[in-house]
């Protein structure tokens, strides 16, 4: 053989180990970050910034809107959602901003993504033809699988359910959950059928005891959209529970602080409808903080804290232990 | 008998019954499945069909999420 030839296949597989480590070698956050979206010149992004809401930093800096996002469980890769070719899809970059990917090879509307706790599956909302779905997909953006009709999923911390929003009617939204076994789905949220509209998006305490989401049941829905407030309720349906009073202007958009001692949300600060700041509730009538005060719209939605993050995905055959139950300790 | 079928039915679609009750309403219908067909290759678009959940299913800002419908601008 030839030395060129010798030199090309030497070039060619450190070119493909290095396509194939570079994930690993994307890295964590050193201290707890809250990844957040922003519209502050015009166009959507998504930021980060330190627990107390210092350091705010843009990190996506593209022209299209760069939407909801969500931390990979050992906190290197952030996927996320953008309309930069044309219609919302997924993407993922690096806990810094950088190296951004599409997820699947073939385009569609797809948002709201969450990741399994081991890091290995991915669920999203997906829009065919005007109507809402929840899907399932490798974090490689293969074995894309349709699960059920609805949007906003969750996953919850031991991997076993997906929370979801349905609209079941006319000015009714509930809140499903999905076995991800046996693909059974059951209402779980409200416990009765009425009137109702679920704002956001459920969010999973980090021990996987809790749903946290915003909620508004007075009549008619929309001439009370402004006492949409937050709740937290028992993932037995029991203890729902006020978190932020509804005297106020609309609240929406829970994340859990990963020692589940505090909540985040937005609400509008009163200058306009369209006008959300990020707030953080200390729970069991804790101090509340602002945490933004500029741009137009700010809304939460993800916390990570590397002290509550295993530093590497956890191995098939050692799951018993899972994601959830490590984070207890 | 059968060439005899066929210069009728040409008669009658070249006549003006036959563009009217036949020709018209098949172009029309080639048409509209051309758009459905043309629709469902090219995909979603980025306003979305369904009621939105969330702000960023409306337009930006002032455009918000209410109970199921985009409000403001």
């Amino acid at each position: 053989m030839r030395p060129s030839m010798l030199i090309f296949i030497f070039a060619f597989s450190i070119a493909l180990l290095g396509t194939r480590i570079c994930p690993v070698l994307a890295k964590a956050p050193d201290t707890a970050k809250i990844l957040f979206g922003a519209s502050r010149e015009g166009n959507r992004e998504l930021y980060l910034m330190n627990s107390d809401g210092s350091e705010q930093i843009n990190i996506t800096n593209h022209p299209a809107d760069d939407i909801y996002g969500a931390w990979s469980p050992t906190g290197e890769q952030i996927l996320f959602a953008s309309d930069r070719d044309e219609w919302y899809d997924l993407y993922l970059m690096d806990a810094d901003g950088k190296n951004v990917r599409r997820v699947f090879g073939k385009s569609a509307h797809r948002e709201c993504p969450t990741w399994s706790p081991e890091g290995k599956q991915i669920a999203y909302e997906r829009q065919d033809l005007g109507e809402r779905f929840i899907y399932i997909a490798t974090s490689d953006g293969k074995n894309e699988e349709r699960v059920a009709i609805g949007g906003s999923p969750a996953w919850s911390p031991n991997g076993t359910e997906i929370a979801y929003v349905v609209q079941a009617g006319q000015d009714r939204w509930e809140i499903h959950i999905l076995n991800v076994r046996t693909r059974k789905q059951k209402v779980f949220f409200p416990p009765k059928a009425m009137s109702t509209w679920i704002g956001s998006i459920p969010a999973w305490s980090p021990k996987g005891d809790k749903l946290a989401f915003s909620w508004q049941n007075q009549l008619p829905l929309k001439a009370f959209e402004s006492k949409e407030t937050l709740y937290t309720v028992n993932r037995d349906g029991t203890d729902l529970t006020q978190i932020v009073g509804e005297v106020g202007p609309k609240v929406t958009s829970p994340v859990w602080s990963p020692r589940e001692d505090a909540l985040l949300y937005a609400q509008q600060d009163g200058r306009a409808k369209w006008s959300l700041q990020i707030f953080k509730a200390v729970l069991g009538n804790g101090p509340t903080e602002q945490l933004t005060a500029i741009g137009s719209w700010n809304v939460p939605a993800d916390w990570f804290d590397p002290a509550y993050a295993l530093p590497v995905s956890p191995q098939p055959q050692s799951l018993p232990t899972t994601w959830g139950e490590v984070k207890k300790r | 008998m059968k060439n005899n079928l066929r210069g009728k039915i040409r008669e009658f679609l070249a006549s003006e019954d036959g563009k009217v009750s036949v020709k018209a309403p098949l172009t029309l219908g080639v048409v509209t499945g051309g758009i459905f067909l043309a629709q469902a290759i090219i995909g979603p678009t980025s306003a979305t069909a369904c009621p939105c959940q969330h702000d960023w299913q409306c337009p930006n800002p002032p455009h918000i999420c209410s109970v199921g419908t985009c409000i403001g601008g």
